[in-house]
């Protein structure tokens, strides 16, 4: 349990997650050289809607499989958010032939790692297991995924740990401040909530609602298995359709979502904690959507400006010539609709409003006058020789193409992705400045030991 | 857990041969994946370990230091890791910000970190690339500017990062509870050290710091990845092998803490809504045999959702959110210890009970052979999943040279778990695990206060 090397770690990771899946871990950047090819990827479609993707990679005797089901918080019901989160704890406590403890006994007697997590468009359940263990991995998978049973006492045991982890997570300044970031810039919007809910919410779930929730999303077609790792394609197959091709398939409900409104002029929110002797800041507006067109001139335009907390234009500003903070970086959420687009930095309580005059001066300068050419081709070349550090591991893999298949990029897109990069042009790249930044329409969370009157800021307005 | 700088990472990957007490369906698997190590030492003492591992184009190139917070004196705490800071901040032949630009434009990953006995640097680049890496990293151990314009805003960099240390409730937790377990032994301080330390330090210091610690025999170099061994040395010579050695002070010296002769308690108050509850035994390092018992009790009682504790605090009793810890694997005696999260202050003085309950279980009852066959048998699934990402590898292997002398303590760790018998645990148990050996920290709500009164019947058993 101890991955905690973290040793005063010099640069810091700029692309955080909002949660600690590894799915969106990948958000920075994979790219492609001429001399390495991308991996294949085999995709079978099964009678009842399952799509299976797998990739054989022998190098251990092991193998990663994943089952994602194509629901996240995005579908949470208003006064029930936190719905699909708990429905996905409770898969891996009870099936109609396993308790829970069974099924963490057989898994962990093998030596495998079990893990369900849910994220805005997803949920999933991961296993990890030698090789000689496979038909557990594929018989259990299965089985958590087709036989819950929700139990009473499991359903209240679960509430009662979400709700734990909620309070707790009101005790870092971090997760104060980009709670409330969410919840102002998306304000009746399914991104605006955090995956696991609101204290009330995750009360009111009643055991109807699992079950009423479970029958709508959990079916073959809307859901996807992933697996890399040492066995054959073929025979993989037939064990999960052995054990999957029972599973109904359903009419899934559709999700309408629209936007948030744009931000008319500069939305200042500040949270007081005197204890913290740091400003928090989180700066930002709406983003783009994981297939968007530009998504990729955005991608590079957002590594000149920000990605890096050391040698991006932010990082150089800030952090390497300003001294004013360890962190500091810019990133976009790619999900199925437009997520948000940060700029954070956390410095002492003095220098606050430098840093924002910074990161400000950094964002209009780029949206104004662009990127320049020598910039762009230092962006191509990070990308292409990037490109086999992205998919060297297992889990890289089961990522990679769980994002692929998720997000509609296409079984080509790795083969792609080369020439896309290359092809990019400074004006995409600088009309991408032009339609994503927006340095007179952001929303301002600052936590820290700061008041209005640390701040100078003129024609905004305050949101109490 | 960002500055939890004194924990190595476990054990994550370990390739050997292990047959003895594992079940037969497991030990088959395990001949196949020996470790292909090379080892070499240059002419001026430089240690040199080359990995070979084909199943991706990439490299991992990492130079590690025989220096950390172990070897600071007081009043410098934390000047390893603002040199480490300063390491990136340029040399005679790449200045100030050359080192991200070089990484960037061939897209690498590069970092530093750390820790109380090394300082680490790497770079993972296609594996065509990393005689750069092989560059970058001579000029880091001969010729870095340690420029006084770039020392200022970069100290202030540091200091942000401790203030961020600052502003988490837990990381305060831990820094006292160490700070409190042991009163002499270097352990005792944070490797990104004091703010007052910080303040202090100048660049001179660090030069001169740098000047004695940074030398070829006091490091170690792992390349590790698709890569030709012989072709490896080769580059290595070129780049490393002109710079000249220097005696390095030793401290090898046993930081004798003096046995613990009661309990320490101690309370953090910070503006939390729930507590966190901290409990740790003085134990051996890890070049005692005892070591191997200690990970065995970690896997009984910690190790995943079937472990004693995790049943009893999570699943039954429903006393705590989280529950995790082990054995801390320091060279020198470390620390086994408990880190729990209570869903209430109110159940602060039930989980630790439970705890202590658990204790005692394991010195009076024999463990259960499905149990210890359960550890061992993740032992060893884990040491596979492990090798999987080539520079975590890396890191084992120089971490372990550093930390044991060699990296065949990892080769030889399953054979070690596979030895430890029943008998070994209620010894060990015994003799570790009793009060006046105990260090506890609790992490407090401003305005609560402890009622220490007697637990419930029912909870106390």
């Amino acid at each position: 349990m101890r991955n905690w090397l973290q040793v005063t770690s010099h640069q810091p990771q700029v692309v955080k997650s909002l949660s600690a899946c590894a799915l969106i871990l990948i958000l920075l950047s994979f790219a492609y050289s001429a001399l390495v090819e991308a991996f294949p990827i085999n995709r079978e479609l099964l009678n009842n809607g399952l799509t299976i993707l797998t990739t054989e990679d022998h190098k251990l005797p092991m193998l990663e499989i994943r089952a994602v089901v194509k629901v996240g918080s995005v579908n949470d019901p208003k006064g029930k958010e936190g719905l699909a989160n708990l429905i996905c704890q409770l898969l891996v406590r009870g099936t109609t032939s396993r308790t829970v403890d069974k099924i963490n006994s057989e898994i962990e007697f093998v030596g495998g790692e079990l893990r369900e997590f849910t994220d805005k468009d997803n949920s999933l359940i991961n296993i990890r297991i030698l090789t000689k263990d496979l038909d557990l991995a594929v018989d259990l998978l299965a089985d958590l995924l087709q036989n819950p049973v929700f139990s009473d006492s499991e359903i209240v045991k679960a509430k009662k740990e979400v709700i734990a982890s909620i309070i707790r997570s009101e005790e870092e300044p971090d997760e104060v401040g980009s709670k409330a970031f969410f919840q102002l810039l998306f304000p009746d919007h399914p991104y605006g909530h955090r995956v696991v809910g609101y204290t009330e919410t995750v009360n009111s779930i009643t055991k109807q609602d699992l079950l009423d929730f479970y029958q709508q999303y959990y079916a073959a077609n809307n859901c996807f298995i992933v697996a890399v790792g040492d066995f054959s394609n073929n025979e993989l197959l037939e064990k999960i359709k052995a054990k999957f091709s029972k599973w109904q398939n359903k009419k899934i409900p559709e999700l309408t979502v629209i936007d948030p409104p744009p931000i008319a002029k500069p939305k200042v929110y500040i949270i007081t904690k005197k204890e913290v002797n740091q400003a928090y800041i989180f700066m930002g507006f709406l983003g783009l959507r994981e297939n968007a067109a530009d998504l990729l001139a955005t991608r590079a335009m957002n590594f000149i400006l920000g990605a890096s907390a050391l040698s991006s234009r932010l990082g150089i500003s800030v952090r390497e010539k300003g001294g004013l903070a360890y962190d500091v970086g810019s990133y976009f959420e790619r999900n199925l609709y437009p997520g948000a687009y940060i700029f954070e930095t956390q410095t002492k309580t003095d220098n606050t409003q430098l840093a924002i005059d910074k990161i400000l001066f950094e964002m209009r300068k780029m949206k104004d006058s662009g990127a320049t050419k020598e910039e762009l081709e230092k962006a191509k070349k990070f990308y292409t020789g990037n490109f086999p550090l992205t998919f060297d591991s297992f889990s890289d893999k089961v990522n990679l193409i769980s994002r692929i298949e998720r997000y509609q990029m296409g079984l080509d897109y790795l083969d792609k992705f080369n020439d896309r990069i290359k092809s990019l042009t400074l004006e995409q790249v600088n009309e991408a400045a032009k339609n994503h930044l927006f340095p007179n329409n952001y929303l301002m969370v600052i936590v820290g030991n700061v008041t209005q009157g640390n701040v100078k800021l003129n024609n905004v307005e305050w949101v109490k | 857990m960002k500055e939890k700088s004194r924990k190595f990472i476990k054990l994550l990957g370990l390739f050997f041969v292990l047959s003895l007490s594992l079940s037969s369906s497991v030990a088959q698997f395990i001949p196949e994946l020996k470790l292909n190590v090379t080892e070499y030492t240059l002419k001026n003492g430089l240690r040199v370990l080359i990995y070979v591992d084909s199943s991706a184009p990439i490299v991992t190139t990492q130079m590690w230091y025989k220096v950390g917070g172990y070897y600071e004196p007081s009043g410098y705490t934390g000047i390893s890791h603002l040199l480490e800071h300063m390491a990136f901040k340029g040399s005679k032949k790449y200045g100030p910000g050359e080192y991200s630009r070089i990484i960037d434009d061939n897209g690498g990953e590069d970092n530093g970190f750390t820790s109380d006995l090394y300082t680490a640097y790497y770079e993972n680049l296609a594996k065509d690339r990393y005689e750069i890496a092989l560059d970058l990293e001579s000029e880091r151990m001969n010729n870095l500017l340690l420029d006084p314009e770039e020392f200022v805003p970069e100290k202030q960099v540091v200091m942000e990062e401790r203030r961020l240390g600052e502003n988490s409730p837990t990381s305060v937790l831990w820094d006292e509870f160490y700070a409190t377990a042991y009163l002499v032994h270097p352990y005792r301080t944070p490797v990104i050290g004091w703010m007052d330390d910080l303040e202090r330090i100048t660049r001179d210091d660090v030069a001169n710091y740098y000047r004695t610690y940074y030398s070829p025999e006091n490091a170690v170099l792992v390349v590790g990845g698709d890569v030709e061994p012989a072709e490896v040395i080769k580059q290595v010579e070129k780049y490393l092998n002109n710079i000249k050695s220097k005696p390095v002070p030793k401290k090898d010296f046993y930081n004798a803490e003096p046995s613990q002769t009661g309990e320490r308690r101690i309370m953090v108050k910070r503006d939390v809504k729930s507590p966190t509850l901290m409990i740790g035994y003085h134990i051996s390092g890890l070049n005692d045999p005892d070591f191997y018992v200690f990970e065995v009790i970690e896997g009984i009682l910690l190790r995943g959702k079937s472990s004693r504790c995790y049943k009893r605090l999570i699943h039954q009793k429903e006393f705590a959110l989280n529950v995790w810890g082990g054995n801390d694997i320091q060279k020198d005696p470390g620390m086994f210890y408990f880190y729990v999260t209570p869903r209430s202050t109110d159940l602060i003085d039930s989980t630790e009970q439970a705890i202590y309950d658990e204790l005692e279980h394991l010195k009076k009852d024999i463990v259960a052979t499905e149990e210890l066959e359960r550890i061992k048998n993740q032992v060893v699934a884990s040491n596979i999943f492990g090798r999987d990402r080539i520079q975590s590898v890396g890191f084992q292997l120089a971490r372990y040279t550093i930390t044991a002398g060699s990296y065949e303590f990892i080769e030889k760790y399953p054979e070690r778990i596979a030895v430890v018998t029943k008998e070994d645990i209620i010894r060990v148990a015994k003799k570790y695990f009793y009060e006046d050996n105990r260090t506890v920290g609790i992490l407090l709500p401003v305005e609560s206060t402890l009622h220490r009164e007697d637990p419930t019947r029912e909870e106390r058993k």
